[in-house]
């Protein structure tokens, strides 16, 4: 039997160069890598993104919460400076304060929201009815029950609690308040009218910032309900709101009671003006609630100082 | 870090007495000497990588060449599709013609046959042992064995081995 080898294969020898690039592996080469990281690799991407959508997900109904700015109807406090998108006003005004708030309303009394009442107005700023822009305006409701039309009338503070009105430097777009019921509110004296406010006295300087148009967000409707979207409209020359950034409105029943707030110069109050050419138009959205019952009602549309822009009556 | 140790060596251990084992096997698997270091390479780092816990060095060289061949193997299927071993004559390796020793015949058998001669005359390995090493049944091993030296016999010529 012939005697067979495989030397030249066994003796085969790796050249040097495979020998040293094999010893240089530890320095090129990464060290080990977590291993669990690479066996779980699905794992942990399906969990991380469970997770990250969970967060997103909290996070967005932590925010869609958090957005609103609820403003307590009682407090009348306007976090002005919270400039969010949606806004709540307030739906109850009925509630009596509290006397931590009364107090803290009490404490200050600089702020341009001070009870008109309170401040004795200078003769030369008693509010005057403009001369032109109220061409349709028809007269107020008998004296003994309406204010005079130049002279906005508020109910005076008969109860320590009652409230300042809000801040009247708002940020936030004025949208019309879900409102509902106005029950509970005190009538309004007939005969004592009131100042809205003395230009004169130390307040704030007004930001002219706040856009002269401000729109409705949610469209006027027409439904079957017809105390629902009431809307009330004026206009004056553009020379007699030059210098104003806001409007307000009040609304007198035939009994001449005040609809709404007693505080003239609420949010609940505000108008919007929509400039048009040399004309200034006011619109007024009544919030739902404030109207219950068909009348013919007589609306005012007055400026911060208390001047009557605009007279007009609504039949619903 | 502490250095890695495999069954008692170090790695730079490892590779000065074991690299003459794995480079036979690629060679003798690819038949080609670029190749061969390519998967000579991959199987150190796959070495120092994975960092196996193997209690002596008997287990440590059979892991060598298993995981040579399976480098070899792996190698081949990416590369077939692109590489014709004859056309790299350049870098193929050349067995002298030689009537006693006859690796030049081994490389020229089909690659079960090449495997289980090669552990069983060359790494002396039992066949049990080589059973384990490529995961094949004892019978199985023994008949490539058998059929392998039919083989090697009818291309060297000789009369056995």
């Amino acid at each position: 039997m012939k005697n067979v080898n495989f030397d030249s294969l066994t003796n085969i020898k790796a050249p040097d160069a495979w020998i040293e690039n094999a010893l240089n592996i530890p320095k090129t080469v990464d060290k080990k890598k977590p291993v669990f990281f690479i066996k779980h690799a699905r794992t942990l991407a399906a969990v991380a993104c469970l997770v990250f959508v969970s967060v997103i997900s909290v996070v967005i109904f932590l925010s869609n919460d958090k957005v609103t700015v609820q403003i307590d109807p009682d407090t009348k406090e306007t976090k002005a400076t919270i400039s969010s998108a949606q806004t709540d006003y307030p739906t109850q005004h009925n509630e009596k304060p509290s006397k931590e708030q009364s107090s803290k309303q009490e404490n200050k009394p600089q702020r341009p929201t001070t009870p008109y009442e309170a401040i004795e107005p200078p003769e030369g700023d008693v509010p005057q009815k403009p001369t032109t822009g109220n061409t349709d305006t028809q007269d107020p409701p008998s004296p003994t029950a309406t204010p005079k039309p130049t002279e906005p009338v508020v109910k005076p503070p008969t109860d320590s609690t009652e409230k300042e009105d809000e801040n009247p430097l708002p940020t936030e777009p004025c949208l019309p308040p879900e409102a509902t019921e106005p029950e509970g509110w005190p009538p309004v004296e007939p005969g004592n009218p009131g100042n809205p406010g003395n230009p004169g006295d130390p307040v704030e300087p007004t930001v002219p910032d706040a856009p002269s148009v401000r729109p409705t967000e949610k469209p006027i409707e027409p439904t079957e309900n017809p105390f629902k979207h009431i809307g009330l409209s004026g206009s004056a020359p553009l020379s007699a709101v030059e210098n104003i950034n806001f409007v307000y409105c009040m609304i007198y029943d035939s009994n001449g009671h005040l609809i709404g707030d007693s505080n003239l110069y609420s949010s609940q109050h505000r108008a919007h003006l929509v400039e048009i050419g040399d004309r200034v138009d006011f619109n007024y959205i009544v919030p739902d609630g404030l109207i219950t019952k068909h009348d013919t009602y007589t609306y005012y549309f007055y400026d911060r100082d208390g001047v009557i822009l605009y007279v007009g009556t609504k039949k619903i | 870090m502490a250095e890695l140790s495999f069954a008692g060596l170090t790695y730079e251990q490892v590779v000065t007495k074991y690299n003459q084992t794995v480079v036979a096997v690629c060679v003798m698997r690819l038949k080609n000497w670029a190749d061969a270091e390519d998967c000579f390479q991959n199987t150190f780092v796959r070495l120092y990588k994975n960092a196996p816990s193997l209690n002596d060095e008997a287990h440590l060289k059979a892991w060598l060449i298993r995981v040579a061949i399976n480098e070899c193997n792996s190698y081949i299927r990416k590369n077939k599709k692109f590489l014709s071993f004859e056309d790299r004559k350049d870098t193929a390796v050349d067995f002298p013609y030689d009537t006693s020793d006859v690796s030049w015949a081994l490389v020229q058998l089909e690659p079960k046959y090449r495997d289980v001669l090669y552990l069983y005359y060359c790494e002396k390995y039992k066949v049990e042992e080589i059973a384990d090493i490529l995961s094949h049944n004892q019978n199985t091993v023994k008949t490539l064995l058998r059929r392998g030296r039919e083989k090697l016999k009818s291309i060297y010529g000789g009369d056995g081995i």
